[in-house]
């Protein structure tokens, strides 16, 4: 398999142990994409960087950052921006080694992995005995680390031997659920409760991951050959809107004799 | 596409807005809830800009001889052989997902450890409609009891995800969750040949590890990065000069096994 494009350089280091790595995609894009092109001509169309001022056509490469004060601008340019902290651009320093059962999964962000970008024995005997040494242990190493222009709090495990990096987000990125004004609410009766318990367990099963198949991309392949066939695609209709069931208590008696029948 | 930068530092507000009002419907009931997204990044907008003279970038849309093309001149194209496109609307593209209801219908429950993190995509909290309150509570006591997760699929911005309902404090979240063939198989990382580490090698890093070893407290760690790009760009508007001469990146530890001793001497000092 080809090599994947780094998407960052730099090391990983716990101790004084350094290992320099790359940062490389573990996600792939499977989704249909569609192109803006031309309605009569069926051109396919690209976006242009125009400065305002000249209005021409800028090289990406001529871009730099403008940092809103309120005042107007002030640009930054991309070695003044890792000159902002200089060691977080260019390393992944863990500091800690935790439970992975212990971090709440709402922070965990994108996921990546980190190879050996070094030549020596010396740095890829470090990689391996990092992957080894967390191997079998539900640990984590937890760092953090400037990624472009944002700084990732990370969390670095082995799967199978390779060292698998997540981001996660900042405690203070996680919306409080204050914010969301939930009413409070007594318990609700040990009968309704019991019920549901049924009816979770009556749909009891293990995580088949690749057993769920993304059917809308499937969908979307058979929508564009009806269409190339030039058959006519209707629109969808409204969904249904759902309401509040009136009671509860016969919603899920309903629904466990249903259950209970079906199983028979 | 990033067309779009927010201008400015971008102030958020706290109010939420709920992107997706419908049900979690499981087993025939259903739970009316409101969706509200549960994450809020804080990372620095930046407004694009020319590096010569400063002035802002627009983008704009161009056809291949670069003339500017209207908005209303662009459809939506599926290539289906090399440069020959299927034009689709959006209501032809929104008919893949057209859901009956509007439900997140669940079809499983699974144990909440059974699902790898990694597989977790976008975070979103639910809260209950008016009069699904009571649904609500049962629903996140039989989760709490049970210590399983719903796994099911709902349509939200005309997609149909696959995604995970769980409960944590006695609220409900969901989850978007990325399709196993979305995920790259840790078998398939090209790895150059690595040595095994000998037992005493691995007995000073164990031994090291759990020195670094502690619970975990998510709010101890701050993001101080953004912070020092703020510092910085007061410094710039003062008119000073800023130091780009970089921090030489660490030496790679080539002698491991004195790497590993000195960290190990400087863990105990700690």
């Amino acid at each position: 398999m080809a090599r994947p494009r780094s998407l960052w350089t730099g090391s990983i280091s716990f101790g004084l142990v350094n290992v320099p790595v790359s940062l490389v995609a573990a996600t792939r894009d499977r989704d249909l994409h569609f192109r803006q092109i031309h309605a009569k001509t069926h051109e396919p169309l690209s976006i242009s960087y125009v400065c305002t001022k000249e209005d021409k056509p800028v090289d990406y490469s001529e871009i730099a950052h403008g940092y809103d004060t309120g005042k107007g601008y002030v640009m930054l340019t991309d070695e003044e921006l890792a000159a902002a902290q200089p060691e977080k651009t260019r390393t992944i320093d863990i500091r800690e080694f935790v439970d992975l059962a212990e971090i709440d999964p709402i922070l965990f962000d994108h996921p990546y992995y980190l190879v050996p970008a070094g030549e020596g024995e010396g740095p890829l005997r470090a990689y391996r005995l990092l992957a080894d040494v967390m191997a079998g242990e539900e640990k984590v190493a937890v760092g953090q680390f400037v990624l472009r222009t944002k700084e990732y709090l990370v969390a670095v495990r082995a799967k199978d031997g390779v060292l698998a990096l997540t981001t996660m987000l900042f405690q203070q990125e996680v919306r409080p659920t204050k914010d969301l004004g939930l009413p409070v609410r007594k318990r609700p009766g040990k009968e309704k409760i019991d019920q549901a318990v049924a009816l979770v367990e009556a749909l009891a099963a293990d995580f088949d991951h690749a057993g769920h198949k993304d059917r809308y991309r499937r969908q979307l392949r058979r929508i564009v050959k009806a269409k190339e066939a030039g058959e006519t695609i209707k629109a969808p209709p409204k969904p249904e809107e759902p309401g509040v069931p009136p009671d509860l208590m016969e919603v899920l008696k309903a629904s466990l004799d249903e259950v209970k029948a079906g199983s028979r | 596409m990033n067309a779009l930068f927010r201008l400015g530092p971008g102030r958020r507000t706290n109010v939420p807005r709920s992107i997706w009002n419908g049900a979690v419907s499981f087993a025939g009931v259903d739970v009316p809830v409101k969706v509200f997204g549960a994450s809020d990044p804080q990372g620095i907008q930046f407004r694009e800009l020319h590096a010569s003279d400063q002035a802002e970038i627009a983008h704009r849309l161009v056809d291949p001889d670069g003339k500017e093309v209207d908005r209303k001149d662009v459809a939506k194209g599926f290539e289906v052989r090399s440069g020959e496109y299927v034009v689709l609307s959006d209501d032809e593209i929104g008919a893949a997902a057209a859901p009956k209801r509007k439900t997140v219908d669940i079809e499983h429950f699974v144990p909440a450890g059974q699902i790898d993190p990694d597989v977790y995509d976008r975070p979103y909290y639910l809260a209950p409609q008016d009069g699904g309150e009571e649904a609500y509570a049962v629903l996140v006591a039989a989760l709490e009891r049970t210590g399983r997760v719903g796994v099911g699929r709902v349509v939200l911005r005309s997609r149909e995800q696959l995604v995970a309902v769980m409960e944590r404090d006695r609220v409900l979240r969901m989850h978007t969750m990325r399709f196993a063939d979305e995920l790259v198989d840790p078998g398939k990382v090209d790895l150059p040949r690595l040595r095994k580490p000998d037992k005493r090698m691995l007995d000073m890093a164990g031994r090291l590890v759990d020195g670094l070893s502690g619970p975990w407290k998510s709010g101890k760690y701050r993001d101080t990065y953004r912070e020092r790009v703020v510092a910085l760009v007061k410094k710039k508007a003062r008119g000073e000069e800023i130091d780009v001469s970089r921090a030489k990146a660490p030496e790679p530890s080539d002698d491991l096994m004195a790497a590993l001793e000195a960290s190990l001497k400087g863990a105990k000092k700690r």
